[in-house]
């Protein structure tokens, strides 16, 4: 099939690569007025426009919720004392991963560029990202003097994220963590393997269990940033979430939001028919595995959507 | 506070929600990042939409190579007219199963509503058997068998006219 991107099948449909590309396209820097101005900052990425994506044209409905992503790392920002500044959407654009990962070099010089000027102008000292691939691209592929770049994992470890006991003496949970390929073997300074086994273990009732691959061997997810999704890629997909089927996991964690899309669509997929599904686990991501740990309500008011309090049931509903 | 995200975006530090002004932050923040998604997402899928013929000599096809078997399509078909069927692929060390949506042509009624929802476009319409497109327009292909009784009343008005014509005439021609 042709489409503007060459043959091949693209996901998710080009709106979003579209949307991406018509923001760099907008370089005049508005004025901006941060309510709250710290030299820590908080960078959620692209996360609410792929709930959209799930929303609009992708294939589980929103069965895999992004949004949980940012009230989960503000809850644990505010558990280890951190109060950033986010660098929200209205004045930020995307990092520019994808576009820098597809060849639009252009496109992505644009976005680095901008956001550049910003992150400098606001004075960040320290930028947080819960993203695996935010987090590569501000550390390797910007040039930002005087700014630490760090993933939440590692900033809440150095914290010393404390994680109250669960007080349940019973089976442990088994707790599986793919490694993201952007924030892990292929970061040549600075990956992120430890951190995020750690803050499991901190966890009193979950046992870490590793996957067959892991580590700077682990298997990909099977798409990379949301190009493509054929017979092939979901092969990779499905070994992978196989894997995790044979250690018996409970809960599936990833820390990339593109792992967390493909592990949700597959794993929505295989529940189409009632009491046929394979995977018998949860997929998350790493912050809301621990800040659902965390005792109180999320500071920026849990799930906003109203239609994601509870997942929708797969199935017809023509 | 959540159940009117549209005025909390409005409005971000809005005094009615908590008293402490930091949470207000972080809350009018994620609302309005919500906001903006929506917005900017909308108006971009709108766009996209593509346009398919429809109608009682339409059926939905499914090319096979596109298709990945997402059951979107399955979920939405209000005729049941969609099935998915599994097909086996083998690795060497790994076999897997991935699942493709197969018409059921009893039931299609040629609605587009799963062409519509297909992220990939694996789903075109195109005319049934007896239906085709000619100069954007789906036509029955059959047309004589149809109109040959419409036309046939038509001549029937004007025949008694030839009839009572040569009436008249009759006494002429002898």
């Amino acid at each position: 099939m042709e489409t503007e991107y060459g043959p091949g099948r693209t996901i998710p449909h080009p709106v979003l690569f579209r949307l991406l590309d018509a923001e760099a396209d907008d370089t005049t820097i508005p004025e901006i007025k941060v309510e709250h101005p710290s030299e820590y900052a908080y960078y959620p990425g692209c996360i609410d426009y792929y709930d959209q994506e799930m929303q609009f044209s992708h294939m589980n409905y929103g069965d895999t919720n992004h949004g949980i992503i940012f009230d989960s790392s503000i809850k644990l920002l505010r558990a280890v004392g951190i109060e950033p500044m986010i660098l929200d959407r209205s004045f930020m654009k995307c990092c520019g991963h994808d576009q820098l990962w597809q060849g639009k070099v252009d496109v992505f010089k644009k976005m680095r560029d901008y956001n550049t000027t910003i992150i400098q102008k606001l004075g960040v000292k320290t930028l947080v990202t819960s993203c695996a691939e935010g987090y590569r691209t501000f550390r390797l592929d910007y040039k930002l003097p005087g700014v630490r770049v760090v993933h939440i994992t590692q900033i809440l470890y150095e914290r010393g994220l404390r994680i109250p006991p669960q007080g349940d003496g019973g089976k442990k949970i088994r707790v599986a963590y793919q490694d993201p390929c952007r924030s892990c073997r292929q970061m040549p300074v600075g990956a992120v393997y430890e951190e995020p086994r750690e803050l499991i273990k901190r966890v009193d009732t979950a046992e870490l269990v590793e996957l067959k691959t892991f580590r700077a061997d682990a298997q990909c997810c099977g798409v990379a940033q949301m190009m493509y999704c054929n017979d092939k890629t979901k092969g990779i997909t499905a070994k992978r979430m196989d894997e995790a089927t044979e250690v018996g996991a409970d809960y599936l964690l990833t820390a990339c939001p593109k792992c967390l899309t493909h592990f949700g669509c597959l794993h929505h997929e295989n529940k189409w028919k009632p009491g046929g599904e394979r995977y018998a686990y949860r997929v998350m991501d790493i912050t809301q595995f621990l800040a659902e740990r965390l005792p109180g309500d999320y500071p920026t008011g849990g799930n906003v959507d109203l239609r994601r309090k509870e997942t929708p049931a797969p199935g017809r509903r023509g | 506070m959540a159940t009117a995200p549209t005025a909390a975006a409005a409005t971000p530090a809005a005094t009615p929600p908590p008293a402490d002004p930091l949470l207000a932050y972080y809350r009018g923040v994620r609302q309005m990042n919500v906001q903006i998604a929506k917005e900017r997402y909308k108006a971009f899928y709108k766009g996209r939409t593509l346009e398919f013929i429809r109608g009682r000599g339409t059926i939905a096809i499914v090319d096979e190579e596109v298709c990945m078997g997402c059951t979107h399509c399955f979920d939405n078909c209000a005729f049941e007219a969609i099935d998915m069927a599994d097909r086996k692929f083998a690795l060497p060390d790994y076999s897997y199963t991935s699942r493709k949506a197969v018409i059921v042509y009893d039931n299609c009624v040629g609605c587009e509503k799963c062409a519509l929802v297909c992220p990939v476009d694996a789903i075109t319409m195109a005319p049934k058997h007896g239906f085709e497109m000619r100069e954007g327009k789906l036509v029955s292909t059959a047309p004589p068998a149809p109109p040959a009784k419409p036309a046939a009343p038509a001549p029937r008005p004007a025949t008694p006219a030839p009839a009572s014509q040569p009436s008249p005439a009759s006494p002429v021609a002898p």
